[in-house]
């Protein structure tokens, strides 16, 4: 590789450090580029700045703790992230098929939720890496309204880790449909403005039309996921293919374009936003009652109202959070389709109430590595478009 | 094999792990239990090249797609290392899981790079948290760790890591330059 205090080879090229702290890199991410006048020879990303060792941190903590870990990695989808950790669980603890209904809808309704605005943080600052400010004050506008409705049912705005072993924390509070209807109704007009903003701006379509085009079976061997894969002309969707939490109640499209550059991966994603909608609105139409959490005394906490009355009860309270729930041995993958693309989770159970071993597949990791492949031979201002258009959290990648 | 709650995938899959182990005499079923209901086979190390290339371009497999790579450390087995790929097939969407199993000084398994770019920052990272070795890769360092860092940290006899704290009152004193106040001990 080429190193930045290596003297220029004699091919008469240079060698550009861009980041860690380039404002348009989307994080501490590093990328050491080959010059040749203005056309990159070769890239290479240099990751890791935010290593926090997540996955050995999890090995520390019970089962429930580790919840609380999973939203730090992509901190833009925290509730994807925390969702594939626990259906991940959820298949070790042998229980997948007893999650509540409810549950299962409010899991659909606030991950959809959650891919809306790591789309707007994504377009936003796509946008204004282009030059296109304005959008980015749109989508930070509209963003603000879903977080704000994380904060309401979980009381976080970011890192909200409600999900349960089961099921979930708690219920949604009074006026959660509400509050999710004002998005639905609202979003379609502001997606179409976004899109009037956008998608025939001359300058946009400039700095986007056939930008950094990856083929098919290069994005496939590259182990691109999501949007950037069904830009592609691949449509492959986790929530189709391998349906999680009751998707396949939903009838939604998995939009597909087949050029796979830059331009298409914005249209993949403007038009995920729409299906996202059709999801919630489909889900909170037939959102059932019943209970949030499945009643197991040896994975789920009980309710105060069995612990007044039930000396078992508060037996299980009491050795559920001292010790946390034991999950018998084994090894479970779980995948969803997160907003960036397919997310794995693996975790590995040695019998006590302490993972042995969480790990997380994510593609943001995968699709940095790809960027090398993506900006090859383009020139040095595309690259800013490059990294626009795969969408990567730093978090995530580096863990 | 103790598996449960098979996906919808479990079908063409089942199949596909059923010729592999024909093909392939010295792969073994898991004896673990697997929670997931993904086929799951292992392969010995020397063959993982062998059989990967197989699955991706046999025309009724094309597992083109390498979707995971991860080890684990089992810290009690004599081959301590588990390195599990999971690899898809958007043909007949269908999932596969591979298992090679290294232990010894240098644990060391061949890399896929040659078959899937993909792999290479997989292999690098498994390198930097565990010190399993890939034969074969054209660029094997640390990823994300220092290149100067010792010892591999995902490893179950690393420790979690915490700081070392003055603990008797002897050292706190002599730390903060006053007196020494209490011997123990």
């Amino acid at each position: 590789m080429v190193m930045l205090n290596e003297t220029p080879t004699d091919r008469g090229t240079m060698v550009l450090n861009m980041g860690p702290q380039h404002p348009a890199t989307h994080g501490v991410l590093r990328l050491l580029l080959e010059l040749d006048g203005e056309t990159v020879v070769k890239a290479e990303p240099d990751i890791g700045f935010l290593h926090t060792g997540i996955e050995k941190t999890c090995e520390g903590l019970t089962w429930h703790q580790a919840i609380t870990a999973t939203d730090r990695t992509d901190y833009l989808a925290p509730l994807s992230n925390n969702l594939a950790y626990i259906l991940a669980v959820e298949k070790l603890f042998g229980v997948t098929d007893e999650v509540p209904k409810r549950a299962q809808y409010l899991r659909v309704i606030l991950t959809e939720l959650t891919r809306l605005s790591s789309h707007l943080v994504w377009l936003g600052t796509h946008g204004l890496d282009l030059g296109a400010t304005t959008v980015f004050l749109y989508c930070f506008r509209e963003r603000e309204t879903i977080t704000s409705i994380y904060e309401f049912v979980s009381g976080v705005r970011l890192m909200t880790s409600y999900w349960r072993i089961g099921g979930l924390c708690a219920d949604v509070p009074d006026g959660f449909e509400e509050r999710v209807r004002h998005v639905l109704d609202t979003f379609p007009d502001r997606i179409n403005d976004y899109e009037t903003l956008l998608t025939r701006n001359p300058i946009f379509l400039d700095r986007t039309v056939d930008m950094a085009p990856i083929s098919k079976d290069e994005a496939i061997a590259w182990g691109m996921t999501g949007p950037s894969l069904r830009a592609c002309g691949v449509g492959y969707d986790v929530r189709k293919a391998f349906p999680y939490s009751s998707y396949d109640d939903f009838d939604f499209d998995v939009p597909v374009r087949y050029n796979g550059d830059v331009y298409d991966r914005y249209l993949v994603r403007v038009e995920e936003m729409r299906q996202s909608l059709r999801i919630i609105e489909q889900a909170l139409d037939r959102l059932p009652d019943g209970e949030i959490r499945l009643d197991n005394p040896r994975i789920t906490l009980p309710t105060r109202e069995k612990m007044y009355v039930s000396m078992e009860s508060l037996i299980h309270h009491f050795k559920l959070v001292t010790e946390g729930p034991r999950c018998p041995p084994g090894e479970a993958y779980n995948l969803i389709e997160s907003p960036r693309g397919e997310l794995g989770c693996y975790v590995v159970s040695d019998g006590t109430s302490k993972p042995q071993r969480v790990r997380f597949r994510t593609p943001s990791f995968l699709h940095t590595q790809a960027l090398q492949k993506l900006v090859e031979n383009r020139q040095v201002a595309d690259v800013v478009a490059a990294i626009g258009s795969i969408d990567i959290v730093l978090g995530e990648i580096d863990r | 094999m103790a598996t449960e709650a098979p996906t919808a995938a479990a079908g063409p899959a089942a199949g596909h792990m059923a010729r592999l182990m024909e093909q392939f005499g010295d792969c073994q079923p898991p004896d673990t239990r697997l929670a997931d209901g993904i086929p799951t086979a292992i392969v010995p190390p020397d063959r993982i090249l062998d059989v990967c290339r197989f699955l991706r371009d046999d025309p009724d497999m094309r597992y083109a797609f390498l979707a995971e790579l991860n080890a684990v450390d089992y810290l009690e087995r004599a081959d301590r290392f588990e390195v599990t790929y999971i690899i898809h097939s958007y043909d007949h969407n269908s999932r596969l899981r591979l298992k090679v199993r290294v232990g010894g000084e240098e644990p060391t398994v061949p890399s896929l790079v040659s078959l899937w770019p993909a792999a290479a920052w997989h292999e690098r990272e498994v390198f930097d948290l565990f010190g399993v070795q890939f034969a074969g890769h054209p660029d094997l360092r640390r990823l994300f760790l220092p290149e100067d860092w010792e010892g591999h940290p995902l490893r179950r006899d690393e420790s979690q890591g915490e700081e070392e704290v003055s603990f008797t009152e002897e050292e706190a004193g002599r730390e903060r330059g006053g007196p020494v106040l209490h011997r123990t001990g």
